[in-house]
């Protein structure tokens, strides 16, 4: 049937143009909203010190009494500038799956869903837009902390050339696995719980505490084939202990952990739209 | 020419049931038991491109039910609509581009941010031309007036402030039909009525069609020509807005705050042994009394007076224009009937119809 409304024509370039400057002015925006919250982002990121020197207590003692000078390859110092890293990481995730599963019960996912843009890639670039600003924190409180307690930082420039993509792929990875449990407010009462499962099996076996070469087996074995390994230990070693088969591997397996997830908020998103019953209607 | 036809629309919710108490919880988690509640019961009509349509009903009657699966947010169990030639439900994200929508409860201005920010985003949402968005903006922010507004992060404004905002908003890209959910909601008088007003401009100046739904009898009365009433997911009138007036409408409850005692405006009717209201009309200069029929006294205490007039036998101007030769008015407050009696008449109405 024919439409009352016509779209002006646009050729591809024009299309790809418009289309990416709609999701990034949704970054600019909602990065400039996530400036209010600076002085939280702040105070969590002096929780850093804390961490850090804990962390160096700790692993003093434990190089100390195995009377070594690296476990797994890494020194005090690796060891300390990879957790530096990996809290960076883990300190810039914004309540991802909290702001959804609350815009699911209270309908303020009308205005998303009746907007013409994609729902998964507005609040992506949403959620980019929010961690950047986080991340712009940490990074800096991380290395001024990590250097004032073991040193300068164990790398090289190709090793942060090749952190980059494996942070970017990382918080997409993690955007994927959020949401997918934001969505879960279609089918449950409270989501909060799978949060918590989540998050935790990431700090404990996606390598936040440890780099997972120091781990015994079958728990490092284990690790290594989940998920929460490509959002930690994969950018985390490839920044502090670079070598480029790790780097390939490591890439490998978050291409993978991607198209995986990436598949099961695919599902998910599909039958959740298919079940919105916003409050109120 | 219709741009919304709706044809057997409907939707039915599954709802989980709990009972009272730890063991019913406990019984639900175990076996749990589901109900269905049709919320939209296969309802037709269709709109032309710039009417402005009242949809109203109490709470639960199917109203935002019915807007979310035109605007394509929801899916239908049963039943079709066209909203400018598109299937909400299928063809969403194109749709989108030439409706909105305005939830009063709602926002989508970005909390912490001034509303410029919002507009400069939706520009990019909605793929604008970035030169005929500016004109567009500012050709809204004079018709708004939230010129003054537009700096101020949007948490710090007021609901009438934020509500002319969230219409502008709306109204950037030049929507042909835009879908309002209760928009006075929570407004203080006159920012209701200046909503009203700005509503019924738009579609004046515009043409833009509105689809309004509302509590408040005063938003249709003054703002809609066509009336849909809808009730427990049934319409139940589809009717000119003035012949609701005038058949439903009709009837106004007035509550006054008087300086002198209420019972000195009062005498009692020797006839009927009912207390009447006993004033002059006004700029009479002879002992007449006002004519009272279709004037109810409802409540007298102390300085306290509350009256229903029926505005078909007695306009209300020229009783109000007689108290207040009597005594000075210290407050007064003039209420529609709620939404609740005019549908208990409706269906008293039609059932005197079909008997």
């Amino acid at each position: 049937m024919q439409t009352f409304t016509a779209r002006p024509k646009r050729s591809g370039r024009q299309r790809f143009l418009l289309v990416l400057h709609k999701y990034l002015a949704v970054l600019r925006v909602s990065a400039a909203n996530n400036l209010a919250y600076l002085s939280e982002v702040f105070f969590r990121a002096m929780f850093l010190l804390v961490f850090i020197f804990v962390f160096l207590q700790l692993w003093t003692v434990t190089y100390a009494a195995k009377g070594v000078h690296e476990l797994g390859g890494y020194s005090i110092n690796n060891i300390i500038w990879y957790v530096a890293v990996t809290e960076i990481i883990a300190l810039s995730l914004p309540p991802l799956s909290r702001q959804i599963d609350q815009e699911v019960r209270s309908g303020q996912i009308a205005y998303l869903l009746g907007r013409p843009c994609n729902y998964v890639l507005y609040r992506f670039a949403q959620y980019l837009g929010e961690r950047l600003v986080r991340l712009a924190i940490n990074i800096p409180a991380a290395a001024i902390l990590a250097w004032l307690f073991v040193g300068p930082p164990p790398i090289s420039l190709f090793s942060v050339l090749a952190w980059l993509p494996a942070l970017f792929l990382a918080l997409i990875i993690d955007y994927l696995i959020y949401v997918a449990i934001g969505l879960l407010a279609f089918w449950t009462e409270d989501t909060t719980p799978f949060f918590f499962v989540v998050n935790r099996l990431a700090l404990i076996l996606g390598g936040v505490l440890a780099p997972l070469a120091v781990l015994p087996q079958p728990i490092r074995g284990i690790a290594e084939i989940l998920p929460f390994s490509a959002v930690f230990y994969d950018p985390a070693s490839t920044l502090i202990h670079f070598n480029v088969s790790a780097f390939g591997w490591a890439l490998l397996q978050q291409a993978l952990t991607l198209a995986a997830a990436g598949a099961l908020l695919f599902v998910f998103y599909t039958f959740a739209t298919r079940r919105v019953s916003i409050n109120g209607g | 020419m219709s741009i919304i036809e709706v044809d057997g629309l409907a939707k039915t919710f599954i709802t989980r049931e709990r009972g009272a108490g730890l063991a019913n919880s406990l019984r639900s988690f175990v076996a749990p038991r589901y109900r269905e509640r049709a919320a939209v019961k296969r309802i037709s009509f269709a709109l032309d491109a710039g009417e402005v349509l009242a949809f109203i009903g109490p709470n639960g009657a199917g109203k935002s039910s019915t807007i979310k699966m035109l605007t394509g947010i929801l899916y239908p169990s049963a039943g079709m609509a066209r909203v400018l030639g598109y299937v909400p439900w299928q063809q969403r994200r194109l749709l989108a581009f030439h409706i909105a929508s305005v939830f009063g409860q709602k926002s989508q201005l970005w909390y912490h941010l001034p509303p410029q920010d919002t507009f400069n985003l939706l520009a990019r949402i909605y793929e604008l031309d970035m030169n005929e968005y500016r004109k567009r903006r500012d050709f809204l922010i004079d018709v708004f007036d939230i010129a003054d507004h537009l700096q101020t992060p949007a948490r710090k404004l007021s609901l009438g402030e934020r509500m002319r905002c969230e219409l502008a908003a709306a109204l950037l890209h030049k929507p042909s039909i835009i879908f309002l959910d209760e928009p006075t909601i929570g407004l203080d008088v006159i920012a209701r009525q200046r909503i009203r007003d700005l509503i019924g401009q738009l579609n004046v100046e515009e043409g833009v069609t509105v689809f309004l739904t509302s509590h408040d009898a005063g938003d249709i009365e003054q703002v809609c020509r066509r009336a849909i009433i809808i009730n427990h997911g049934e319409i139940i009138l589809d009717t000119p807005v003035a012949r609701m007036k005038r058949d439903y409408l009709k009837v106004k409850t007035v509550d006054l705050l008087l300086e002198d005692a209420a019972d000195e405006l009062l005498k009692i009717d020797e006839a009927t042994g009912q207390r009447r209201l006993s004033v002059q009309p006004p700029g009479s200069i002879h002992e007449e009394l006002l004519d009272t029929r279709g004037i109810t006294i409802l409540k007298v205490k102390g300085h306290g007076l509350k009256l229903e007039i029926d505005t078909s036998l007695s306009p209300l101007e020229p009783v109000i224009a007689a108290i207040m030769e009597r005594c000075h008015i210290l407050d007064m407050t003039i209420a529609d009937p709620p939404l609740e009696e005019i549908i208990a008449r409706i269906y008293n109405d039609k059932n005197i119809g079909t008997q």
